[in-house]
């Protein structure tokens, strides 16, 4: 069973006063999307030092800690890390290195610097710029960028009720363990059957509470109004200093592009 | 299973966002055509946390433990909302533990998202054809291992697609078998905790499952 702390996982803002803590959430959002594909389309090595400048010109503007951004790193870095440790010794033609029947090729090295960097480039900038305000508020801001209102208000429910459902799950292995769940005889194939078996019930009462809770949580969606005219919330306008700095983050944006198609 | 930020080319991460986009706009206008598709939401919105919390399971599979997916089961539950719900869960994954990538969203969203859809396809036409409770574990059974060895078959296409030209194409086949076989096990407990799951649905609850 997994422990778990959702809210410990969602990018928390320490620094309010910080510049991008103070940008519209929509700002955030473009800015993050406009850097992220960027930052894809970069095929040259000789590009991976600006994105990198970038990128922790971005994180130094965020006020969030170093050490916060590298906890993160560490569980997000699994296959991205394999494939930077492996490239440089199955890829390639031409040898930098060789020691006994293994050989450092020129080709892998290059290929694994351009996934590491623009891997940890775009994971610096999405910490960033999504760490510097509430998950709540970067989903209102889908919803005006359009984004269908379906989708924001199932992603906003969604975030709303995972800490529930981690709850219900933790109550429900507890009880489980406490009417003796874990006591599997028999050989391994059986133990690993029952073992499977209850796993699965566990599975199912917790969907099976989630919809019966989803009755209740719509009766009262209703009487708050939901879905009735005149309540859709309008986000106001941009101010002059967030047309600015999407103007020069986008600007930044380009000239990545500019070049990337200038080297190529 | 989660294609990260960095590996994907640009033209090759836009054409992933074009097609979940496109997907995911079919399958909101099939949700808008029901009578009160708010009402519909809710629903959606708690089996998708707990489908999300779920997954978050270790189940024990000698010598290592892994994860479910339950994309299969996401499809049979929850039928036209299995596409966007699983893009919010892989955007939330994404934001929240760093798994998965933001270029990627679409293409993730196609690897765990189609499969599913084809799931609930396999999993209604399979009640459609019988209604006994063992053909209902038995296509509970068929749609959870199909949608994951879809989606490991995805994931490792394209993985290997945008590996550099100059990679070893013995090695690449090599990975590839290495990587199927060490799924077949996970496909074979997908379908098993899938159909548990469905012939207890049947029994306890039918109005959980997508109606036919």
């Amino acid at each position: 069973m997994s422990r778990l702390g959702i809210q410990a996982f969602v990018p928390q803002s320490t620094g309010s006063s910080a510049v991008l803590s103070r940008r519209d959430p929509r700002v955030r959002i473009v800015l993050l999307l406009l850097h992220a594909f960027a930052f894809a389309a970069v095929s040259q090595v000789a590009l991976l030092p600006v994105l990198v400048l970038i990128a922790a010109g971005v994180y130094g503007l965020s006020g969030l800690a170093w050490g916060a951004l590298l906890r993160r790193l560490r569980v997000a870095v699994l296959l991205i890390g394999l494939l930077v440790i492996l490239l440089p010794f199955v890829s390639g033609s031409s040898v930098l290195m060789q020691v006994g029947p293994v050989a450092l090729y020129r080709e892998g090295v290059e290929a694994a610097a351009l996934i590491g960097v623009r891997f940890l480039a775009i994971f610096t900038v999405a910490n960033a710029l999504l760490g510097c305000g509430a998950l709540f508020d970067h989903l209102r801001a889908l919803r005006a960028l359009g984004v269908p209102v379906l989708m924001t208000d199932l992603a906003m429910l969604v975030v709303r009720y995972i800490e529930v459902a981690h709850h219900d799950l933790h109550q429900m292995h507890l009880a489980m363990q406490v009417r003796g769940g874990k006591g599997h005889r028999g050989g391994a194939v059986l133990s690993l059957l029952s073992r499977v078996r209850e796993h699965a019930w566990l599975i199912a009462a917790l969907l099976l509470r989630s919809h019966e809770r989803s009755e209740r949580v719509y009766s009262a969606m209703q009487a708050r109004g939901y879905g009735a005219r005149g309540l859709s919330v309008r986000m106001p306008p941009l101010n002059v200093a967030d047309l600015v700095f999407l103007m020069s983050g986008g600007a930044l944006a380009a000239l990545v592009f500019i070049l990337e198609w200038h080297t190529t | 299973m989660h294609l990260p930020d960095g590996i994907v080319p640009l033209p090759l991460a836009l054409a992933g966002y074009v097609a979940s986009g496109l997907i995911a706009w079919a399958c909101l206008r099939r949700i808008e055509r029901k009578p009160d598709p708010r009402r519909e939401l809710p629903r959606a919105a708690m089996l998708t946390a707990a489908f999300f919390i779920a997954s978050l399971i270790y189940l024990p599979l000698p010598p290592v433990s892994v994860h479910l997916v339950l994309n299969g089961l996401l499809g049979a539950v929850l039928g036209w909302f299995a596409f966007p719900a699983i893009l919010v869960g892989l955007l939330l994954q994404a934001v929240m533990f760093g798994h998965g990538g933001i270029t990627t969203l679409g293409l993730n969203g196609l690897i765990f998202g189609l499969p599913a859809l084809a799931s609930y396809a396999v999993f209604v036409l399979g009640r459609k054809l019988s209604r006994s409770p063992r053909s209902d574990a038995l296509f509970g059974f068929v749609a959870g291992a199909f949608a994951v060895a879809a989606s490991a078959l995805l994931f490792v296409l394209l993985l290997l697609w945008q590996m550099p030209a100059e990679l070893d194409s013995a090695l690449e086949q090599q990975a590839l078998r290495v990587f199927v076989i060490a799924h077949v096990p996970v496909m074979l407990l997908e379908g098993l905790v899938t159909a548990t799951l469905v012939a207890l649905f049947v029994r306890i609850d039918p109005a959980l499952l997508v109606r036919v």
